[in-house]
């Protein structure tokens, strides 16, 4: 007990640890979004912000708990994580992938622990318009045909001689989802289960209803995952990065 | 106590209702009280009616099959609660000889696995979304009334499973699919299959059941490009598939695979449409369907020679294998037999009956018109 105490204080007395991540700066402009809220026409401005080049990775993950062991599985209350949480934390996966099985509070904790923030969701969204060399090239239907295998093992970021895209940024269609911030508002609603708005989600021949663009089939499944969470819940291929405000 | 008090609430739930209603239910209420009284269940104030029903709070487990295959008739003259439990399974499968596919399951198999129930059973129905799945699936059963058909209640995560419970009110052979988001890329992956609502006096006895589902399929290569092709959203806007199949492949049906009777063999093909565009001209070369129940439905046409199935439904066809030989399933539609993978065979075995059929007479040359003379 001694001992754990000491060893707590001495964590906290050493200096934070080097968790490198590099954040790049995205201009500020305009996105004609994909999902359409209650009576849009989809168009946000997205503010300047900096986004994490990477996905935050098994081994950022493991400094965090380490520094934070209220987030290891073992301690972790089943409020803020469900079972599967980190259950594949040990196995002989590449501290270099990224982590998954991780809840949206410990995303959420992890991010201010770095004083950051998830990105939002249009921040996400805008960033992830984005190929090798053009800011927006969803009008590019042989690129945005490869999209439709993000979360898969054969997602276009995921190849071995992926490339970052032109703002800088790595791995957004990768093998991995990734947590934004107020995924919870993506379908215009605190609670969706069960309202309109939700089902719109899951019927037959509804789904045209809250998307501006019909045939955009990544993000329709990006959203019809993160709509399918709870704030608890853990997928193995699911993860997250995190973003900063500009001052 | 817990039993009383609900059947109790049935009651009075059923009591609520119009005057009419209660004097034409006065036997089921009859029923419902002496259950509550013995302390049963409502499924054994049914059950008591017959000798060679399940006991009192019985449970079945249905049984699935994967195609061709269809599970034995439930023979039962009573409902009964019955379990499913199925699992979508994503997986690389064969599309056609060298061509794989992502498919996406329920239960491993396109089209997945047939589940056979009995009109009045209570049917729970747990759906399973493995752990390796990219991402939530749920299914709409075209057999349940209620809303989205189970989607709703079944949208479920990798890794998670969900359950409702829904009354098998009408009989019929009905399509499932899954419904989630983008549904037409769920269903254009493989995600449908067949449930048959049996009536209360079941189907007559045949010698044969096959279960065979069409399926179109949008490829970005073109019909027999080699290696895992991935999914052509533009091709299935268009509706221009690059296969259409029986049961998930080309060749799913034929060589090896083949459908196999007797002559002599009376068939029942469970046949359904998953789409997600085409409708199919369903046709047997060499065979009339003596039945087919249009649509899935109760009543049947006779002496049919090609039946339309529409995208998301179903015919049953039936026919007697008079005589030997090898009888070709197709799509009418006939581009789609010769250049898309529409072909099955069922392998009749068995005596020749020349009165039927006698095979080739003749083959020999006529004499050409004579010409005029000058």
């Amino acid at each position: 007990m001694l001992a754990n105490f000491m060893m707590v204080v001495a964590l906290l007395a050493a200096p934070p640890p080097a968790v490198a991540t590099e954040f790049v700066g995205i201009p500020a402009g305009e996105l004609r979004s994909t999902v359409r809220y209650e009576g849009d026409d989809g168009k946000r401005h997205v503010a300047a912000f900096a986004m994490a080049s990477k996905a935050v990775t098994v081994r950022d993950f493991k400094t965090f708990v380490r520094v934070h062991p209220q987030w290891s599985r073992e301690r972790v209350p089943s409020l803020l994580a469900d079972a599967g949480y980190l259950s594949d934390a040990d196995s002989a996966r590449n501290d270099d992938a990224p982590v998954t099985h991780v809840s949206w509070f410990a995303a959420e904790a992890y991010c201010k622990s770095i004083q950051a923030r998830l990105p939002d969701w249009a921040e996400w969204e805008y960033v992830a318009a984005a190929d090798a060399t053009r800011h927006d090239a969803r009008s590019d239907s042989a690129w945005r045909a490869r999209t439709f295998a993000d979360g898969t093992p054969r997602a276009m970021d995921a190849t071995p001689g992926a490339v970052a895209n032109a703002y800088g940024v790595s791995g957004m269609h990768g093998a991995v989802w990734e947590w934004v911030g107020d995924y919870a508002t993506l379908l215009g609603d605190a609670d969706k289960r069960g309202s309109d708005d939700g089902d719109r989600l899951q019927f037959c021949g509804a789904t045209g209803l809250s998307f501006a663009n019909r045939d955009d089939y990544a993000i329709l499944k990006r959203v019809a995952l993160l709509s399918a969470m709870e704030p608890r819940s853990t997928l193995g291929n699911l993860g997250f990065r995190c973003a900063r405000s500009s001052p | 106590m817990v039993r009383f008090l609900m059947c109790d609430q049935r009651l009075r739930s059923h009591s609520q209702g119009k005057q009419p209603m209660i004097r034409a239910r006065g036997n089921v209420l009859l029923h419902y009280a002496l259950a509550c009284a013995l302390g049963l269940g409502a499924p054994a104030a049914f059950a008591a009616n017959h000798n060679d029903a399940p006991p009192p709070g019985d449970t079945i487990k249905a049984v699935l099959t994967a195609p061709p295959l269809v599970p034995p008739p439930t023979n039962r003259r009573s409902p009964a609660k019955v379990v499913v439990d199925l699992e979508v399974v994503e997986k690389d499968m064969r599309l056609a000889d060298g061509v794989t596919y992502n498919f996406w399951t329920f239960g491993g198999t396109v089209p997945g696995s047939f589940i056979r129930v009995r009109q009045g059973d209570t049917v729970e129905f747990t759906l399973k979304n493995a752990h390796d799945s990219h991402m939530p699936h749920n299914i709409d059963l075209h057999a349940v009334s209620g809303q989205g058909g189970g989607a709703e209640a079944t949208f479920t995560l990798p890794g998670h499973k969900t359950q409702f419970t829904f009354k098998a009110l009408n009989p019929g052979l009905y399509v499932y699919h899954c419904a989630t988001p983008p549904v037409g890329m769920h269903i254009a992956n493989g995600m449908y299959g067949l449930i048959l609502v049996e009536p209360p006096e079941g189907l007559p006895k045949v010698d044969k059941e096959f279960y065979v589902m069409q399926g179109d399929f949008y490829t970005e290569g073109k019909h027999g490009d080699p290696g895992l092709q991935a999914f052509s959203l533009e091709k299935a806007i268009d509706e221009h598939p690059t296969y259409v199949v029986f049961n998930g492949s080309e060749g799913a049906l034929t060589g090896d695979n083949a459908l196999t009777a007797k002559a002599g063999e009376t068939i029942r093909m469970y046949v359904g449409n998953g789409g997600p565009n085409l409708v199919s001209s369903f046709h047997v070369i060499g065979e009339i369907f003596d039945k087919v129940y249009t649509e899935g439905g109760s009543k049947f046409q006779e002496n049919v020679q090609t039946t339309l199935i529409p995208a998301g439904g179903s015919a049953i066809v039936e026919f007697k294998a008079d005589v030997p030989g090898n009888f070709v399933l197709v799509d009418h539609s006939i581009f789609r037999t010769f250049h898309k993978g529409t072909l099955g065979i069922l392998k009749v075995d068995g005596e020749k009956n020349p009165s039927i059929y006698s095979g080739q007479q003749k083959d020999e040359e006529y004499a050409p018109p004579t010409k005029t003379g000058h």
